[in-house]
């Protein structure tokens, strides 16, 4: 087996799914999608399944961090949280867990779209957004592709358009966590 | 795709409706009927390429009728959605009481109930693709009068139903069986893949340039796989030999030599990146089988991935926890067999279920029931 890192997507949906793993197709070289934990459709809300697992998906983690190459990309809508309070929510949880915090030295990436992940498709389809309108789905989730192209080549050339979501700003940012060349 | 297959006196299958995403998973218990689905998709795919009359032992015969049933007909209806229009394909067998012989009494394509093929009571009348008549003729009751017909510039949805249906391909992989040489290109795996090195070198011919991508995608699964390369052992045989590497040492094995979980990757991987942009659509009978845990979800993502785009179709039957976990949601399909004996289908998504169980553990408790 190559040496990649193995990546773990915790995440709502299937377009959050989708998003994720076409970013980091493109984006993500030497990292390989291993494991997808994702809210099962019609039992319940997604932010709560994403909640309820974050504990313990960054436990398991930490419990493989020196044997494995691994990373944990976590996706989750900020509905009327921006990114901070969201990774402040998550924080909390840990915490309760009898966790430490998320440290700067580990693979783990939360990426908060806000409102949800609609706005940044609405946004990287070219239309002026904000992050309360609430934007309509895509058909199918795997038509984000040209959605996620557009950001991935907005990276390479190290500028969102402007005025970009902030919390689409703050993913790039959380990104480079996952210290991918 | 394959958006309704209809089967009545079949096995199990008892005036039986399944309606198709580009991606199903069918599920439940043992005896419900999933492998029967798969087995009347081979078998029409094997009468509508031309390759077996109707009572051949992996076609319909007697043996396939339903056991607490006298009724001596089966039917089998199939709607097919092809370039923006639904086609409907039926097909009624008669077999005799005494169980040796039976015969298709009627064989019809539709379109919005216009036709375009007919057979029935031993002839045949054609239709043009404005649904003019055609000429008529008189076929053999033992086989597809369908699949005799030559495509032709008039009748080019005909002509599309028989491509597609020669590109349907039922398999359960069993990997002890695969050889390693092939004399010849074979366009299709056959039930159980014991003829993989033909159908590799086959799609090998047609998609060289899908290589590379293949190759990478075997290395993140299987340890030290370095490529697989065709070698000649004879006149016109080629032995599949898989190169590995491993602490900087190179070697080969012939393709019956290595394990059979790394035969299973390697045709399963085939499947969703050297088959792709092919037209196949893939009916598969526990493609979990031989698998170590972790090499299943990246392959049913791949396959995923695919559906609808390179791979027009696929259907699997499982019973695995990742399957269920991964796909059961969005595109299971449960099979239930009800107290009449008949077998129905329910959208997994209308399951009941208590809050924090995966689907899997709630199949597990049989709470799906």
């Amino acid at each position: 087996m190559s040496r990649s890192v193995n990546v773990v997507i915790l995440c709502e949906d299937r377009q959050h799914e989708a998003f994720a793993r076409r970013f980091l197709a493109l984006a993500g070289r030497g990292t390989r999608v291993q494991r997808v934990e994702i809210s099962p459709k019609g039992r319940g809300s997604g932010e709560q399944f994403v909640c309820a697992r974050f504990a313990r998906e960054l436990a398991f983690y930490r419990s493989r961090q020196h044997r494995v190459e691994q990373a944990l990309v976590v996706v989750v809508d900020g509905d009327g949280k921006d990114a901070l309070a969201r990774e402040t929510q998550l924080a909390e949880i840990v915490m309760k867990a009898g966790q430490e915090p998320r440290k700067a030295s580990e693979r783990v990436a939360i990426f908060v779209p806000a409102r949800n992940i609609e706005t940044w498709l609405a946004y990287l389809d070219g239309q002026d957004v904000d992050e309360t309108t609430p934007y309509p789905r895509l058909p199918r989730e795997r038509e984000c592709r040209r959605h996620v192209d557009s950001l991935y080549q907005m990276c390479r050339q190290g500028a969102l358009r402007q005025p970009a979501p902030p919390s689409l700003a703050a993913a790039c940012e959380e990104w480079k966590r996952l210290g991918t060349p | 795709m394959i958006k309704r297959l209809y089967v009545d006196n079949y096995r199990s299958l008892v005036n039986f409706e399944l309606p198709l995403q580009e991606l199903t998973l069918l599920m439940g218990p043992n005896g419900v009927g999933k492998t029967s689905v798969l087995d009347v998709m081979f078998a029409l795919r094997q009468l509508l390429a031309g390759v077996a009359k109707v009572t051949d032992a992996e076609v319909f015969p007697a043996s396939t009728l339903t056991r607490w049933q006298t009724r001596p007909l089966q039917t089998i209806e199939l709607d097919v959605e092809l370039a923006g229009e639904t086609l409907r394909y039926r097909l009624e067998i008669e077999h005799e009481k005494a169980g040796r012989r039976a015969r298709i009494i009627l064989e019809t394509l539709k379109v919005d109930q216009n036709p375009l093929f007919a057979f029935h009571s031993g002839s045949v009348r054609l239709y043009r693709d404005d649904h003019t008549e055609g000429p008529t003729f008189t076929a053999d009751w033992g086989e597809s009068a369908l699949a005799r017909v030559a495509p032709g510039g008039d009748n080019i949805r005909l002509g599309r139903f028989l491509d597609f249906m020669r590109k349907v391909m039922v398999c359960g992989l069993y990997p002890a069986n695969f050889t390693a040489e092939a004399s010849t290109e074979d366009p299709m795996l056959q039930r159980e893949a014991g003829n993989f090195a033909a159908w590799y070198r086959h799609i090998l011919l047609e998609r060289q340039d899908l290589v590379p991508e293949f190759t990478q995608a075997l290395k993140d699964v299987i340890r030290g796989f370095q490529g697989i390369r065709m070698e000649k052992v004879g006149l016109d045989t080629r032995a599949l030999m898989v190169m590995f590497k491993e602490h900087n040492d190179k070697y080969e094995l012939r393709f019956d030599e290595i394990s059979d979980g790394q035969r299973a990757l390697i045709a399963l991987y085939s499947l969703v990146r050297l088959a792709a942009g092919q037209g196949y659509t893939f009916f598969l009978d526990e493609p979990d089988n031989y698998l170590a845990l972790p090499e299943i979800q990246p392959w049913l993502i791949e396959l995923a991935d695919a559906c609808g785009e390179d791979v027009p179709q696929a259907v699997i039957c499982s019973h695995h926890p990742e399957l269920i976990d991964y796909l059961g949601s969005d595109c299971g399909l449960l099979l239930e067999r009800e107290s009449s004996g008949v077998t129905k289908t329910r959208p997994v998504s209308e399951l009941a279920v208590e809050g924090g169980l995966k689907l899997s553990e709630v199949v597990a408790r049989g709470w799906e029931q």
